[in-house]
């Protein structure tokens, strides 16, 4: 949006520049044309200036986290998006990190965590370690990693800041769904909350 | 102590159930046991005409093979005693022939099978007659036969205008008793004589018998059309009242709150059960009327018959219809919701919604009544905000427990094929070997093309002790079964509810504890099927096969049985090709009585319970 204003601030001010140059003399001509010059690059400047603001803007709109972690081998992922749930009837809080942002659109590598906790906002998190399930899929319809409520991970909040929270994995190993592989995990997770909500 | 006791007479009884489940639905169809059983009847009112054949069926089976033994032994001793056998084995497979057909002229398959055994006898039969025919030993009788035929010849001619008076006087049954005595005490001996010369013997009776065939056949077809279409009436699903009463419902529970329907005063969430109900009975009876028209397909000679066209816009259409049906009254009783109730109402709907979302295993009505219930939701910032945190927490995890355990099933693949699979595979048609299965069509089929023994001999040969993998198990309070995909049906010999370790598990992902129930449609469905049932796939060997003809299969479907596709959901079956115009002398032909359906009684090695897959001895360690 910002860019279009840019771009008819710029026409605008060539036209009032072409449609001056009709009724002037030689001189005031080349006053004219210089000037219009000058403006001509204050508003290309302004709008490179604009430009390289919105790319800004956009790598922050399009930053949805991320995901780095070691299995048997290196799994990551261009999206982390955090939920934070909360009860009204005193019921432990939910976290919950996923690499995709619709579930009906999962990319692959997917990954899921899921975990319960007694704090009531994010922000008691950091510092703390809190036990989670996790999956993890590194291909469509391929096998799958787990960890579930009967032997889960262990995670570490790092930090919380911004929207974005910080996550490593401290120990924990994933079951394969062949029922005879396993292996540990290590890695982060930079994840975006994803929900307004407390 | 007590509870031990009871859950030991629990499994006695269900394991005695198991055990009566195979002998009450396949009294006598073909089985891994006894391939030569004949297939059953769906019509009661053919029980003679079945029994004559089975019984022809089963002497000649035995008196044929014991000639083909001798024969081929070099043994067989070619005397008049044997030559009378053997014409005697002739006529009796005649009116094997004959039986077979009048049972295909009323839509009964078991007919169509017993053709292709008849088929099959002939094929022992014939070269032992041309052997005898040639046999030097039999010369001399052959020359009595040939003389007493040619002394004899005028009183045929005589005979087979007795016939023609009956024929002319359109006394037809009695026509055909006569002309069919007298060609079995022709053709007893008139078999051993060159083909052209048993001819010249039949010929007076030509003209006769064509007339008696086509006449006879005609009606036949006609007063069992007449009777089927009077059985098809009275089974017929009420599909527009079903849907009549739904809309009823919606209108009343939008200004009142509650609906006066059938007698009876319901709330929103109460006639969700009955909703229940009257869609099990649709189905049932969806599934009975199919089975039965194919029945009537055949025996008004078209494949594909109107009403069945008809019948399938109705269903279609109610299928849909239903799930926007309940959809709808959910959303009217939101719109009366009010903060205060909009919870409650909210909390009755789940578990009363729940069954038929797990039983339809289709997303639509998940779907439509989750935005339905929206309606209570955005009454209320607190139920919002339940749900919302009931989502979070359980939403993605059931997703990936599903995941998790199609991943696991898939990790077998390789060694445990999908029972249709498996089937396709190894009875299919190669080069030595006339088939059975096929994906022809683009779905799967199961046809006779060998008689029904013939079949069960191969399957024995070919599929038994493999490994397979069925699923979705449906689990009755009568039965365990393995829902019917692709002309196969199982039933297992170990039937356990979901064990209670398993249910825990359950419970856990769904956050239910003694105070809390599920809170979403999607979390209340899995928790239903989680405790309705036991497993919901099987891994194991197959032990026993029952050929069972899809007609019959349909139209005897019992009650419990209902579940054999998902509710509102009937699978697809090839049972002909629509002729190309509206007639059918282009060459479409019927070929419903001839599919087949293969139930396998299968023994675990794995089991999957929901989201989990053990083995059976890790099931039977915790279960103990």
């Amino acid at each position: 949006m910002a860019k279009k204003q840019q771009f008819w601030a710029l026409v605008t001010t060539l036209a009032t520049v072409v449609s001056s140059l009709a009724a002037c003399s030689k001189e005031e001509l080349t006053d004219l044309v210089d000037s219009a010059r000058e403006q001509v690059d204050v508003a290309i400047e302004q709008a490179k200036k604009g430009s390289e603001e919105i790319d800004v803007d956009a790598e922050n709109a399009i930053f949805d986290g991320s995901i780095q972690l070691q299995l048997d081998k290196v799994v990551s992922a261009d999206v982390c998006m955090a939920h934070f749930a909360t009860s009204n009837k005193g019921r432990p809080s939910i976290l919950s990190l996923q690499s995709y942002r619709n579930p009906k659109r999962t990319s692959f590598p997917a990954v899921y965590l899921l975990a319960t906790t007694e704090a009531s906002a994010l922000a008691e998190l950091v510092g703390t370690r809190i036990s989670a399930q996790m999956f993890v899929q590194p291909l469509k319809d391929g096998p799958i990693w787990a960890a579930d409520s009967s032997s889960p991970i262990e995670v570490s909040i790092t930090g919380f800041d911004a929207g974005i929270l910080d996550v490593t994995v401290v120990s924990g190993v994933l079951q394969h769904s062949d029922g005879i592989g396993s292996s540990p995990i290590s890695g982060e997770f930079r994840a975006v909350l994803a929900t307004a909500k407390n | 102590m007590f509870y031990r006791k009871q859950s030991v007479i629990a499994f006695a009884l269900i394991t005695y159930l198991t055990m009566l489940f195979p002998s009450r639905f396949v009294k006598a169809n073909p089985s891994s046991e006894d391939p030569h059983k004949p297939l059953v009847l769906h019509d009661k009112q053919y029980d003679k005409l079945h029994e004559n054949a089975a019984r022809i069926y089963s002497t000649e089976l035995k008196r044929l093979a014991e000639f083909s033994e001798l024969h081929q032994v070099d043994r067989l001793r070619v005397n008049q005693g044997t030559m009378r056998k053997l014409g005697q084995a002739n006529i009796e497979l005649i009116q094997l022939k004959w039986l077979a057909l009048r049972l295909q002229y009323v839509g009964e398959p078991a007919g169509f099978d017993f053709e292709k055994r008849y088929v099959a006898l002939k094929k022992q039969l014939d070269p032992i007659i041309v052997y005898m025919r040639k046999h030097p030993d039999a010369q001399a009788v052959i020359a009595k036969i040939k003389t007493a035929f040619g002394r004899n010849s005028k009183r045929r001619m005589q005979d087979a205008l007795q016939i023609q008076e009956r024929v002319n006087a359109e006394q037809w049954e009695e026509a055909e008793t006569h002309l069919h005595k007298s060609v079995l005490s022709i053709r007893v001996g008139s078999c051993f004589l060159n083909p052209g010369d048993q001819d010249k013997i039949l010929l007076p009776y030509g003209k006769a018998e064509s007339a008696i065939t086509q006449t006879l056949e005609k009606l036949r077809r006609d007063t069992a059309n007449a009777q089927l279409l009077q059985r098809l009436a009275a089974m017929e699903p009420k599909f527009q009242d079903l849907l009549d009463n739904l809309a009823d419902a919606q209108e009343q529970i939008k200004t009142t709150g509650t609906a006066r329907i059938a007698g009876k005063e319901w709330t929103g969430p109460d006639f969700m059960g009955y909703i229940a109900e009257q869609w099990r009975e649709v189905q049932l009876r969806s599934h009975r009327w199919r089975g039965l028209e194919w029945a009537r397909c055949f025996v008004v000679n078209d494949p594909v018959t109107p009403e069945l066209v008809d019948f399938r816009k109705k269903q279609t259409a109610f299928s849909r219809g239903i799930v926007k049906a309940i959809a709808g009254i959910i959303a009217a009783d939101a719109a009366r919701a009010t903060e205060a109730n909009a919870a409650v109402l909210y909390e009755k709907y789940l578990p009363a919604v729940a069954p038929l979302v797990a039983e339809s295993r289709g997303n639509e009505l998940l779907t439509d009544c989750e935005q339905a219930l929206t309606g209570f939701i955005e009454k209320s910032p607190s139920l919002a905000n339940d749900v919302h945190y009931y989502q979070i927490g359980t939403s993605e995890l059931i997703r990936w427990r599903e995941r998790a355990a199609t991943a696991a099933m898939t990790s077998r693949a390789s060694e445990f094929q999908q029972l249709g699979r498996l089937l396709r595979n190894s009875m299919g048609r190669t080069d030595d070997f006339r088939g059975f299965a096929s994906g022809a069509q683009g779905r799967d089929v199961a046809s006779l093309v060998m008689s029904g023994p013939e079949t069960m001999l191969a399957i024995n040969e070919r599929m038994l002790q493999q490994n397979a993998t069925v699923s979705p198990i449906v689990f009755t309070k009568k039965s365990s079964f393995g829902q019917y995909p692709a002309r196969t049906n199982t039933t297992q010999s170990i039937l356990k509810p979901t064990p209670k370790f398993i249910l825990n598990s359950v419970k856990r992902d769904l956050m239910i504890n003694e105070d809390n129930a599920p809170y979403s449609l999607a979390g209340a469905a899995a928790y239903h099927r989680a405790t309705k049932g036991g497993p919901t796939a099987i891994f194991g060997k197959l032990e026993q096969a029952y050929l069972e003809a899809l007609i019959t299969r349909f139209v005897k479907l019992p009650d419990s049985a209902w579940e054999i596709s998902p509710l509102g959901q009937l699978p697809q079956e090839y049972v002909g090709s629509p002729a190309v115009q509206s007639n059918t002398s282009t060459g479409a032909k019927p070929e419903s009585l001839q599919q087949m359906i293969v139930r396998f009684s299968i023994q675990p090695q794995w089991v999957q319970y929901g989201p989990m897959v053990i083995s059976i001895d890790e099931l039977q360690a915790a279960t103990q």
